[in-house]
């Protein structure tokens, strides 16, 4: 009937069939389903203890829909109910992970995850729970939970053959998701400027609101690989969804997905992020991969947890005698654990007494300030220093597009050098000068360093308001000793940067700016 | 006895299985291109809520100023206190700043203030107080970083501006923009000629419920009010 159907049809809805109706075991999504869920209950379980503050009307509700201009579109819940349903939450979690009732346990996880986000738009909602909301509700719509989980364990024992091999539309589904958000992010890049500079991400590597990240540290000295970096991501985020569905190419593309995301950690300081998209890749996993994985020699061990053809299945489940009805499988076994566990999440968040206003000192007196703390953070306004509009004050001989492809200090008579200067947006249009300075031998600073001396050169350029850097070009010739000199930047009158760089011996002696 | 039951077929159900998941295919999919859409045409992305769920505008730009948020009460005694801090301790969501730091448009920081003075013992409160703190980002460089690149030393200094003042029902007698957007606006005042240009052609009535950005609102009837925290 279905090849009859078929070449009714013709080849387009052949392949369409083939896309989202082919059959597999869907160990990607089993391995998601298990992975995802475990990832998501770090951030449940760092929340649980502020669960009252954070999603109840007895604390500082702050709903993302009242940012959309839509206050009421979501019930604001009682303590009580806040906490018991957060605990609910992270309960599903662990059932989606273990597998049972699984497709209650994702349904149920992902409608929570979504009415607790909408709670809290500042420390629970990012994309990455809403992407992980996308990944739990197409994992719910799947079968992922008849393989490696409670709910197949107790099919066996009840001696009833599932039939694992399913259609793969839900996981075409994930997978095209992933296409969308990457081509989404593209566009995001396209729209926000100074993106294909570098410089906005420079600027978040400058930037400690996530965590550590000593790579971006380091990267914050070189834009050009930056910029490089994000014509790459721009590139790959946009053909994704082209060709991760070509066999050549599939393993490519989610390779540098894998390591761009992986390099977010160290670059970024961010960690959930990375780990739930690393998690979720799992559903790019067909039959035949995980197969073909295992056949590798360091995963020949796990072949036998691969339920391979319905005869496993059925010699695993005749093995066994089948439990009454009605025991650790059945619905009202469920909820029942479900419900004590909520309940208990209540009770014990309510004798953990969250805000301590109970206890024999209760409430808490609040912490003072020191007076003058409040006095220099209530002080009238001040205008920006000239030094705090600088970004950075860079010398070096090569360019690339903007950039300095390097930093150096040291020239030889004849080259020519680039005093770069990179302004911190917004600034107001900009007179600045730079001067060439001989260093004062014997006269150092109270470090000991060199300090300029002489002025033997000065130059001077207007910067507009929508420019980010500009340049002073200087070549050395006749005239300029051997030795160490200095580049002094100055804005209103007002030194902001100077930069310390020598002079080899050579033949040509001077220097002079373009 | 010897073949393992299997799930009974469900006879007439295939079909209708089939259609409704066609229908869900192409439904979904065509959320997730609408969404791609209203982004890539920067239209109706923020019209409702459910549309943060389908818009993938995961970088949405940094500037070049770090900033936190100070909360503080002034009591009848001219004394004090810190909010951002509560004595029960504070929630670090994503790395080691508190949650009232990722609030861009100020909209629920009062609140966040209120809640603690809701839950501790104090003397009573004349004022509520939500500061910024700014600093130019490259401040932020470890100090081994920051001496191979420059060869100043690093000095720090903070800009503070008051956002919001709150009275303890959560009434707001004051607003004003962030430092950020100050600084932005301070460039077109900066033109003389532009300064001019916008000063007589300023309308003669104000124009009621438009706040002029960066100066106070006005107290009383106009004066907005967020959410106070509710009694349980």
């Amino acid at each position: 009937m279905a090849a009859t159907s078929e070449a009714l049809n013709g080849r387009s809805e052949s392949g369409f069939n083939k896309f989202f109706f082919a059959r597999e075991i869907p160990y990607g999504m089993a391995l998601a389903r298990i992975s995802l869920p475990l990832v998501l209950l770090v951030d449940i379980v760092r929340r649980w203890g502020f669960s009252r503050e954070i999603y109840s009307t007895d604390g500082a509700i702050a709903t993302l829909h009242a940012n959309f201009g839509q206050p009421d579109l979501l019930p604001e819940l009682p303590a009580p109910a806040a906490v018991g349903l957060f605990t609910l939450l992270g309960a599903l979690l662990v059932t989606s992970a273990l597998g049972w009732r699984t497709r209650l346990s994702l349904f149920g996880a992902c409608g929570l995850y979504v009415y607790f986000s909408f709670m809290d738009c500042l420390s629970t909602v990012t994309k990455y729970t809403v992407i992980a909301q996308h990944v739990l509700f197409l994992l719910a719509l799947s079968n992922c939970g008849e393989l490696w989980s409670v709910d197949a364990w107790i099919a066996r024992r009840r001696g009833i053959r599932l039939d694992l091999r399913a259609p793969i539309w839900p996981q075409r589904l994930v997978q095209i998701l992933f296409g969308m958000i990457y081509f989404g992010a593209g566009i995001t890049k396209m729209h926000t400027e100074g993106f294909f500079t570098g410089d906005q991400l420079v600027f978040w590597m400058m930037t400690y609101i996530n965590n550590e990240h000593p790579l971006g540290d380091h990267l914050t000295r070189y834009p050009l690989i930056v910029s490089i970096s994000c014509y790459t991501t721009f590139i790959w985020e946009i053909v994704f969804i082209f060709t991760v569905f070509q066999q050549r190419l599939r393993w490519w593309m989610l390779a540098i997905g894998t390591i761009f995301h992986i390099m977010t950690v160290f670059t970024l300081g961010l960690i959930i992020f990375p780990v739930v998209i690393t998690a979720s890749y799992l559903v790019f996993l067909s039959e035949e991969d995980v197969k073909k994985i295992v056949g590798w020699r360091p995963f020949r061990g796990l072949a036998r947890y691969l339920v391979d053809a319905p005869e496993a299945a059925g010699q695993s489940a005749v093995s066994r005698p089948a439990p009454a009805r009605g025991a650790f499988g059945s619905f009202a076994v469920f909820a029942m654990t479900m419900a004590v566990i909520s309940f208990a999440g209540i009770e014990c968040e309510y004798l953990l007494d969250h805000y301590k206003t109970r206890g024999p000192g209760g409430p808490l007196p609040l912490l003072e300030i020191a007076r003058e703390d409040v006095e220099r953070m209530l002080a009238p306004e001040q205008p920006l220093r000239q030094s705090d509009k600088l970004m950075a004050f860079d010398m070096g001989s090569v360019l690339v597009g903007e950039h300095l492809a390097s930093h150096r200090t040291q020239y030889h008579p004849g080259e020519r050098f680039v005093a770069q200067v990179s302004l911190n947006p917004p600034h107001e249009d900009m007179w600045l000068e730079c001067s060439m300075c001989e260093s004062m031998p014997g006269e150092d600073d109270e470090e000991g360093r060199l300090v300029p001396g002489r002025i033997l050169y000065k130059t001077g350029l207007i910067m507009l308001r929508e420019s980010f850097r500009t340049n002073f070009l200087f070549t050395i010739d006749n005239g300029i000793a051997p030795g160490e000199y200095f580049l002094k930047l100055y804005s209103a009158n007002e030194e902001v940067a100077r930069k310390r760089f020598t002079v080899l011996p050579g033949k040509i002696r001077a220097a002079s700016a373009d | 006895m010897g073949q393992p039951a299997v799930n009974p077929p469900r006879e007439g159900t295939g079909s209708m299985k089939r259609i409704l998941s066609v229908a869900f295919i192409v439904c979904y999919v065509s959320a997730l291109t609408y969404g791609n859409v209203c982004h890539l045409l920067r239209h109706g992305t923020v019209s409702h809520t459910m549309m943060y769920m389908i818009v993938w505008d995961m970088f949405c730009g940094w500037s070049a100023y770090d900033s936190r948020v100070h909360l503080i009460a002034e009591g009848e005694s001219e004394t004090y206190y810190d909010l951002s801090h509560p004595p029960w301790g504070e929630l670090h969501a994503f790395g080691y700043i508190s949650r009232e730091n990722y609030d861009p448009f100020n909209s629920h920081t009062g609140t966040i203030g209120l809640n603690v003075l809701k839950h501790t013992r104090h003397e009573p409160i004349t004022r509520i107080l939500v500061i910024e703190e700014s600093w130019p980002k490259k401040l932020n460089l470890p100090d081994a970083i920051w001496n191979l690149r420059y060869d100043n030393p690093k000095d720090r200094h903070s800009y503070f501006r008051v956002r919001t003042i709150l009275l303890p029902d959560g009434t707001i007698t004051k607003q004003q923009d962030s430092f950020l957007s100050c600084q932005a606006r301070k460039l077109s005042t900066a033109n003389p000629r532009l300064a001019q240009d916008a000063f007589s052609g300023r309308p003669l009535f104000l124009n009621e419920g438009n706040g002029e950005i960066g100066r106070d609102l006005p107290v009383g009837p106009g004066a907005s009010r967020i959410s106070a925290p509710s009694a349980q």
